[in-house]
């Protein structure tokens, strides 16, 4: 299908081809027909794991008895989710910039490129979720009733207004806090929005029944004032979710009115913030503001050396500790999770939960070190081994994952210390085993394309997530005092050991080509072996 | 491997040093699957000597740079910085050599003081002679008054400054340098190219590559012409004339005659 050059439409299209591209790289380069088989077999699969979802569900939605409260929470963590999506797509929109520049500097009108962009934005919000529900709301249509497939516009309700309030937020904090600071702030928001309604809603189940029933009653007094009355505000998208037509109706023209509105009012901000934008670097530092003066130190070993500018790195650049942040912030509702167990003790909920921070914190500062290196060139023209470099990065990875390991460690060790003890022990074997695997299989890219570093390498990113998984059942096993703890880590060492045969980085005494610096997913890892 | 003896304190080198020429490539050659980038290149540079490689997009300049600097291993020949063998012993050889590419290597995040204390500390650079090179080198460059500034806002010229210090600080004596001058204006490039003739008169050799002509025919005291991998014209400016048989001709005249001649002879 073509549109008319320079239409709504056809930068739409455009915007959406990109986006589909940039999802193909996740799957590598693929023929057409190999990526309809792949999305043939991958709808199959979820379609078949949603069907159960599906007949579990299906009398807790529909039955007259059941609980609106559960469906309330539901509808409200998808929207959530969808503005936390909206907000880190907006940042991206205006900072990482692409290519706007072209855009802007045509005679097009600003607002009409706004608009474009939001609603490819509003697409990626829809697709972040619809993923995993719609097949859950195909398999109910097929097994129970058609109202299941009322999911389908209240999303495209919700992705609107969640993409309207994600820009409003991200835009306001522009001109709120300036174009240096509103990067981190919005990255931060996004964070606390998408991470912090999942914690909260698992910390209100760890609440005594008592508080839980009253907030209950309150979710429910709110968004439903009986059970027959639908059409509350709060109620809309929950009724809509169930299939009554009329709130299907309202809550999509709501949000086309919302999204309308925010694209009207927000559009010409939008010009003059992405003007702003231009430029301004990933942190809230003033340009040409003067550094804190320290005494130079040009005496310290090259271990020191390296150490102190890596962690100069980490600790000039907001923008790590934001996706940093992100990580813990995702793993810990599985933590919370395993607290409320009533059979597991809490040593045993904790322990897992750090161990797996220590993996995925050690995995990602060390791919920072490693391949979000600045100066790939100058280590590598510089008269050291390239495994004393190694060595040196390492070692600095350490101290971050110590720092932030230490709180929960403290809360451990307050439970019980020799617990606190071989966690420690294991979350060291953990962050020591995925920061490995990053030297051995560097995948070069730009330091803020951090989490999006796994397109790169499907392989190292199941690696990474199996030995995040393999060390918390060791430690879980090693708690339990049972002698399969020997298990996982057994199968850690054989996949380090196959890691580090196949390894691409060059030896002691070789040197390691540096890759040009691309954003992290844009490029494969590419290393010489001399 | 202590790296802590820089050039002029490490005797072994410096004698070495006096009976050498600084760069020597011998066959030379690198491929990149069937793309020959490097054919068979013989060159030598001696000491006190800046030698200007010319050549077209994609003739293998910068490769062959990369290659003397280490970052790239030749699937031939030999190459010798100041009678060190630089693929048996590539860290001796790094230790006399600096690489400075087309984009300038920096950390957006670092100061230029704290930039020159890192790199000074990855050449083993002595703590005294560190503190006064990196003194001297930001007052030549006159980059004192951003010397505690975030790099990260800094123009290109001034990133190039910046790296440039880095690259001398550990006093070379073999410097690689690929497009200097590129991208940078009239006044920075005037510091840059003063800067590196004081260093080729203080004893050190100069390899560059340059799509400024007029570069090269000012401040080269050799040149090299490299088309598709090979080197097909060396010498000085006279001397290239003499072999184009074309006594008063400009270097823009010569390298274009060599580059087509070659063209239309393949």
């Amino acid at each position: 299908m073509t549109f008319t050059p320079g239409t709504f439409l056809w930068l739409l299209a455009n915007d959406l081809k990109l986006n589909w591209r940039r999802f193909g790289d996740l799957i590598g380069r693929q023929s057409v027909a190999r990526l309809l088989l792949i999305g043939l077999c991958g709808g199959t699969v979820l379609h078949l794991a949603a069907w159960p979802v599906a007949v579990w569900l299906s009398p807790r939605v529909y039955q007259a008895d059941s609980a609106p409260a559960s469906l309330v929470v539901l509808a409200i963590c998808i929207f959530t989710w969808m503005v936390a999506q909206s907000l880190f797509a907006s940042t991206r929109t205006l900072f990482d910039r692409a290519d706007l520049d072209l855009l802007l500097g045509s005679p097009l009108p600003a607002a009409r490129i706004f608009a474009a962009k939001a609603a490819g934005i509003a697409a990626s919000a829809f697709g972040s979720v619809a993923l995993l529900t719609l097949p859950v709301a195909n398999a109910g249509a097929l097994v129970d009733r058609v109202e299941w497939l009322g999911i389908y516009p209240a999303l495209v309700g919700m992705a609107l207004i969640a993409t309207a309030t994600g820009l409003a937020v991200s835009i306001g904090l522009f001109f709120l806090v300036g174009p240096r600071r509103a990067r981190v702030y919005t990255q931060l928001t996004g964070a606390i929005i998408g991470g912090g309604f999942m914690l909260g809603a698992q910390v209100v189940a760890m609440l005594p029944v008592r508080f839980q029933a009253v907030l209950s009653d309150w979710l429910t007094s709110t968004t439903f004032s009986n059970a027959a009355d639908v059409r509350s505000l709060f109620g809309l998208p929950v009724a809509a979710l169930r299939g009554d037509v009329l709130s299907m109706c309202i809550v999509v023209v709501l949000g086309l009115m919302v999204f309308a509105a925010a694209v009207l009012c927000l559009g010409e901000r939008f010009a003059r913030a992405n003007l702003a934008a231009a430029g301004a670097p990933a942190d809230a530092r003033e340009p040409g503001k003067q550094q804190k003066r320290t005494r130079p130190r040009f005496n310290s070993s090259l271990g020191q050396n390296l150490r102190r500018k890596e962690w100069r790195l980490l600790v000039r650049d907001p923008s790590l500790f934001t996706q940093l942040g992100l990580q813990i912030v995702y793993t810990l509702p599985v933590a919370v999770l395993l607290l409320r167990s009533e059979t597991l003790p809490t040593a045993l909920a904790l322990a897992p939960t750090i161990v797996v921070i220590a993996a995925q914190i050690a995995s990602s500062i060390a791919w920072i070190t490693v391949s979000g290196e600045d100066a790939p060139e100058l280590l590598a023209s510089a008269p050291v081994a390239p495994a004393t470099v190694d060595r040196g990065k390492l070692s600095a990875v350490a101290l971050p994952v110590a720092v932030i390991l230490a709180l929960p460690l403290a809360c451990l060790a307050s439970v019980s210390l020799f617990a606190a003890l071989i966690t420690a022990v294991v979350a060291a074997c953990a962050g020591a085993s995925t920061a490995l695997v990053n030297f051995w299989h560097p995948m070069p890219g730009s330091r803020r394309g951090m989490l999006r570093r796994h397109s790169q390498s499907k392989l190292i990113a199941l690696v990474e997530h199996g030995f995040a998984i393999l060390w918390a059942i060791t430690i879980v096993f090693a708690m339990m005092g049972t002698w399969m703890t020997l298990s996982p880590i057994a199968v850690v060492v054989g996949v380090l050991f196959l890691c580090h045969t196949g390894h691409r980085r060059s030896s002691a005494g070789q040197t390691p080509s540096p890759a040009p610096k691309q954003p992290a997913g844009a490029m494969q890892a590419t290393l010489h072996q001399p | 491997m202590s790296v802590a003896s820089s050039v002029v304190s490490n005797p072994e080198i410096a004698a070495s040093a006096r009976h050498w020429p600084a760069l020597s490539l011998t066959g030379v050659r690198k491929t990149f699957g069937e793309a020959v980038a490097v054919d068979h290149i013989d060159l030598t540079v001696q000491p006190g000597e800046l030698y200007a490689l010319l050549g077209t997009n994609g003739a293998g300049k910068t490769t062959t740079l990369r290659m003397i600097a280490g970052l790239l291993k030749p699937d031939g020949g030999q190459i010798r910085i100041f009678g060190i063998d630089a693929l048996r012993d590539p860290i001796a050889a790094k230790r006399i050599t600096a690489w400075l590419p087309d984009e300038p290597m920096l950390y957006d995040k670092l100061t230029p003081l704290e930039y020159l204390e890192f790199v000074a500390g990855l050449w083993g650079v002595e703590p005294v002679k560190a503190q006064r090179s990196a003194d001297e080198l930001i007052e030549v460059l006159e980059l004192g008054p951003h010397r505690h500034t975030r790099c990260e806002g800094f123009s290109r010229g001034m990133k190039q400054k910046v790296a440039l210090a880095g690259a001398l600080i550990h006093d070379p004596r073999l410097i690689m340098l690929d497009e200097p001058l590129t991208g940078i204006d009239a006044g920075i490039a005037r510091q840059v190219k003063e800067l590196l003739t004081a260093r080729v008169r203080a004893g050190a050799a100069i390899i560059l590559t340059t799509h400024i002509l007029e570069v090269a025919e000012r401040l080269a005291d050799r040149i090299g012409i490299v088309d598709r991998g090979r080197l097909a014209a060396e010498g000085t400016l006279d001397e290239l004339r003499s072999t184009a048989g074309h006594d008063r001709s400009t270097l823009e005249d010569l390298f274009l005659s060599l580059t087509r001649r070659d063209a239309l002879a393949s």
